[in-house]
């Protein structure tokens, strides 16, 4: 693989990459260089990168890059105030969505940030799969090469994922005494 | 207390099918049963609205701007990296590009060439085993050849007493020399009368050698 054909190849995984890393680490910053770390070692490794599985190739390295720091940094699940307040701020910056009415976003701009909170409290593990399916679009075939488990199992995580999702969206509204959707 | 903990359960069932549910990927029958049941309880709506909640949300995860560093400090990164231009790691690369429809040409091409510069080396291998298999089992003929004559030497030569044989195969080895004797002095005896009648036909040819009265003998 030449540089121009690498350069390419970082130019079109690059933003799958870093919503990766960003959604595990929930930190712009650490995200910019766990996504930087990931297409160096690509380009170190890349005799052994194909075209047809480059993709899950980058992003089981970005996520076992991921992980290692939160071990290494031992993350807490829960976040600080703080932290949070900048990961909801980095989560809603640049998104191009239609500006909601004054009554929708009395109405649901709790929840959503309550369901945003419920995905960063979920297990590094189960947040990746949830990442891969909703925000990349993934198959669970696609899923499945990257995270070297069965369809089946990978599918079970996901329903196990949103019924845990529910679980915490519940006791936050609990703590929050947020009144019914 | 049946009826309690049989709602209860029903309620459990429904709510742990509820994301199956939301996202429509079960059978029409439990479908249903869900759907009847979610009319009537209370507390599973409120839990169908949360599960409503968090796949709307995640169908609509915001999808954060990826910083423009990344790019440029990858490119200079390989940039300051570049690939090695060796033959060697032209050669393996060859094997390790990118689908290219010229390098699969190529790849093939060299793959072909490898499998039967290789099939090649396996064939003349097996020739010369062949060869050296051949010259191997002339070398044990001739020497087993070699073997006989040295025995039949000693046999000859030796007496039979030598040659440590039992008594009844010294009985047939005997027999069997006698047999021979016997027969090579027949022939002796018969080249004697062969040379005795050309003899005499060469004397009867020569007329100053020629002699009527001479009788052949008779082979006894």
């Amino acid at each position: 693989m030449t540089e121009d054909e690498f350069v390419l190849l970082v130019r079109k995984h690059q933003d799958q990459v870093y919503w990766h890393a960003f959604y595990l680490l929930k930190n712009s910053e650490d995200a910019k260089d766990m996504t930087q770390e990931t297409f160096i070692k690509a380009w170190q490794h890349r005799t052994k990168l194909r075209q047809k599985t480059v993709r899950a190739w980058l992003l089981k390295c970005v996520q076992n890059l991921c992980f290692n720091m939160l071990k290494r940094q031992k993350f807490q699940v829960q976040l600080s105030d703080e932290d949070n307040e900048t990961f909801e701020m980095l989560l809603h910056k640049n998104t191009h969505k239609s500006i909601p009415t004054p009554d929708e976003i009395s109405i649901k701009k709790e929840t959503k940030h309550l369901v945003h909170q419920a995905i960063g409290e979920l297990p590094p593990e189960m947040r990746s799969i949830v990442i891969m399916r909703e925000l990349d679009e993934m198959s669970y075939k696609e899923i499945a090469k990257v995270t070297k488990q069965s369809e089946n199992t990978v599918k079970s995580t996901i329903f196990r994922a949103r019924k845990k999702l529910r679980e915490i969206l519940n006791r936050l509204m609990e703590e929050t005494d947020e009144p019914e959707i | 207390m049946n009826r309690k903990s049989k709602v209860h359960k029903t309620c459990l069932d429904c709510q742990n099918l509820l994301e199956e549910y939301v996202v429509g990927e079960l059978d029409s029958s439990t479908e249903s049963k869900i759907a009847s049941h979610l009319k009537t309880c209370n507390t599973c709506q409120h839990e169908l609205r949360l599960s409503q909640a968090i796949n709307t949300e995640l169908s609509d995860l915001p999808k954060p701007q990826t910083p423009p560093e990344i790019l440029t400090e990858v490119t200079a990164y390989v940039q300051s990296h570049p690939a090695k231009r060796g033959w060697l790691h032209r050669f393996l690369n060859i094997f390790t590009s990118w689908d290219h429809p010229r390098t699969v040409i190529l790849r093939f091409s060299t793959l072909a060439c490898l499998v039967g510069i290789i099939l090649f080396g396996v064939h003349l291998n097996h020739k010369k085993v062949i060869a050296q298999q051949a010259l191997n089992d002339f070398n044990y003929a001739v020497s087993k050849i070699q073997y006989a004559f040295n025995k039949t030497g000693i046999g000859v030569n030796d007496s039979f007493a030598s040659l440590k044989i039992n008594e009844a195969s010294r009985r047939a080895f005997k027999s069997t020399t006698t047999a021979t004797s016997n027969v090579a002095t027949a022939i002796d005896r018969s080249l004697g009368i062969l040379d005795k009648l050309t003899g005499n036909v060469s004397n009867s040819t020569n007329p100053q050698n020629s002699d009527s009265n001479v009788q052949p003998t008779s082979i006894q």
